[in-house]
């Protein structure tokens, strides 16, 4: 794709649609903690884009949805403690596992969800949009405006604190 | 917080392949490395909640005012002064836009294969897929012969019929072909990819153009990155595993490891050095344990004592 090109064809913006998407509605959702404002600010974020297609290039594109979604986020009251609610993904169909070895991947799980859940924010949003959205470290650097080392540090002590939170429970 | 590495981004890179062999080596050995190994694995394997794309995508076509909601085909121009013609017609526009209603909730095929078992499945366009131990194909079933696109997580063989572009979507970049045959193993972040005959092109997040591979060529990434990209000798037209065994040809010995878990559901308790094998090459049978454990261990002067399910490994 020409790299000059900018986002008013609705086939390239229908392919940042498809990319960015999930993982901007869950940066959302990681932020706000609440699905239903995470999904509708995404949808304005793109109907941004689109209207300002012709001042942003495609490689741009990302940065200008998660600027927008960021200023969203300031713009919101700070809200009341929700828990994240993670699935774990849909497991196996006909497996054989013997069950203690899946009560224990339970708990494992559960303990995860704890941990990260009471990870301090910086922290829980750098974790999660690598591990889960599987952004490099590099993408995340632009998505919050902080660097990439801030970015690999944040990472390793959210790790630390994961395995401490873990093997003290 | 005991903090036991040397620098302040240490597990960061380890998240991303970047240590060094020694870095690692002595990671590994380390005791905790299993817990930080499975906090990554498993933090990976989180969902949060489901969204409904296609959805969001036509509330941003409705608000931003972006072409027709559907391409319904509009019905030809109706003759005027006959109403039951015009009652045809509208009744028509309306199946139509049913169908179409219909057609675009489609219906989703979902393969899944346990460990220890494995699948083979004809597609809708004609296409074969083999589908290896503890993996995951979906597919729209209702739309496959107007977009030949499925989502896999786990290892397949497709042989794909020609026709229009066929997609294969994983955690580990997205491929297309047009008509060849391809084997592709993607757990976690890896990915490795074999082209057997034809072209097939692989695409990461971004817009770049796709890597393309020939027949014989194999490439290996990593958190949507290439790690490398070398010819194999494919010993027959298949992969050997859609025959009843893994051949490996310079892996991780970790890897094989993994894969015989897959192939026959046990556990393998190893000691950690096992894991500096990096460079292994060899094989095993998926019909019988015993000596696919004999031949595996013995091939690198190691014992075994398999009690129940799991499988001990000492010197």
């Amino acid at each position: 794709m020409n790299k000059e090109e900018n986002t008013c064809s609705e086939k390239t913006f229908r392919i940042l649609y498809e990319q960015y998407s999930d993982a901007l509605r869950n940066f959302m959702y990681y932020k706000s903690k609440d699905s239903g404002f995470a999904e509708d600010a995404v949808q304005d974020a793109y109907v941004q884009l689109w209207k300002n297609c012709v001042s942003v290039p495609v490689e741009k594109a990302r940065g200008f949805l998660f600027k927008v979604l960021n200023n969203k986020l300031l713009d919101r009251f700070k809200h009341q403690k929700v828990q994240l609610k993670f699935k774990a993904l849909p497991v196996k169909t006909h497996t054989v596992e013997d069950p203690e070895f899946l009560l224990e991947e339970q708990e494992f799980r559960d303990k995860l969800n704890k941990a990260i859940d009471s990870l301090p924010e910086p922290q829980r949003l750098v974790f999660l949009m690598n591990r889960i959205d599987q952004l490099k470290y590099r993408e995340i650097a632009e998505a919050l405006g902080i660097s990439q080392k801030a970015v690999e540090k944040r990472m390793h002590k959210a790790l630390l604190y994961l395995r401490a939170q873990i093997g003290n429970i | 917080m005991k903090d036991q590495f040397k620098d302040d981004t240490f597990l960061a890179r380890w998240l991303n392949n970047e240590l060094s062999e020694k870095e690692l080596a002595e990671f590994e050995a380390q005791e905790d490395f299993e817990l930080y190994a499975k906090i990554a694995q498993t933090s990976a394997t989180l969902h949060p909640p489901e969204r409904n794309k296609e959805e969001g995508w036509e509330a941003i076509r409705r608000k931003a005012g972006i072409g027709a909601p559907t391409p319904v085909k509009e019905a030809k121009k109706r003759r005027i002064g006959a109403w039951w013609a015009a009652a045809a017609a509208a009744s028509v526009l309306l199946l139509v836009a049913f169908w179409a209603l219909w057609n675009r909730g489609g219906e989703l095929e979902v393969v899944v294969t346990a460990v220890a078992a494995q699948e083979q499945l004809l597609l809708p366009d004609g296409s074969e897929v083999w589908l290896n131990a503890d993996s995951r194909l979906t597919y729209d079933k209702t739309n496959f012969l107007q977009e030949r696109h499925l989502d896999l997580s786990g290892e397949a063989f497709f042989k794909v019929k020609k026709g229009e572009a066929f997609v294969v979507k994983t955690a580990g970049g997205n491929i297309q072909v047009l008509g060849t045959s391809f084997n592709v193993k993607s757990r976690a972040t890896k990915m490795d990819l074999a082209c057997y005959t034809g072209k097939v092109g692989l695409s990461f997040g971004g817009l770049e153009d796709p890597e393309l591979l020939l027949p014989g060529e194999r490439l290996m990434a990593d958190n949507q990155r290439i790690v490398q990209k070398r010819k194999f000798v494919a010993q027959s037209a298949e992969p050997s595993w859609t025959a009843g065994q893994s051949r490996f040809v310079q892996v991780r010995f970790a890897e094989v490891l993994e894969e015989l878990q897959r192939q026959y559901d046990i556990d393998i308790d190893y000691p950690a050095q096992l894991n500096s094998i990096r460079d292994y090459t060899g094989g095993f049978p998926h019909n019988n344990l015993n000596s696919a454990l004999e031949i595996v261990f013995s091939s690198i002067e190691y014992n075994y004592q398999l009690e129940g399910r799991t499988v001990r490994v000492f010197r």
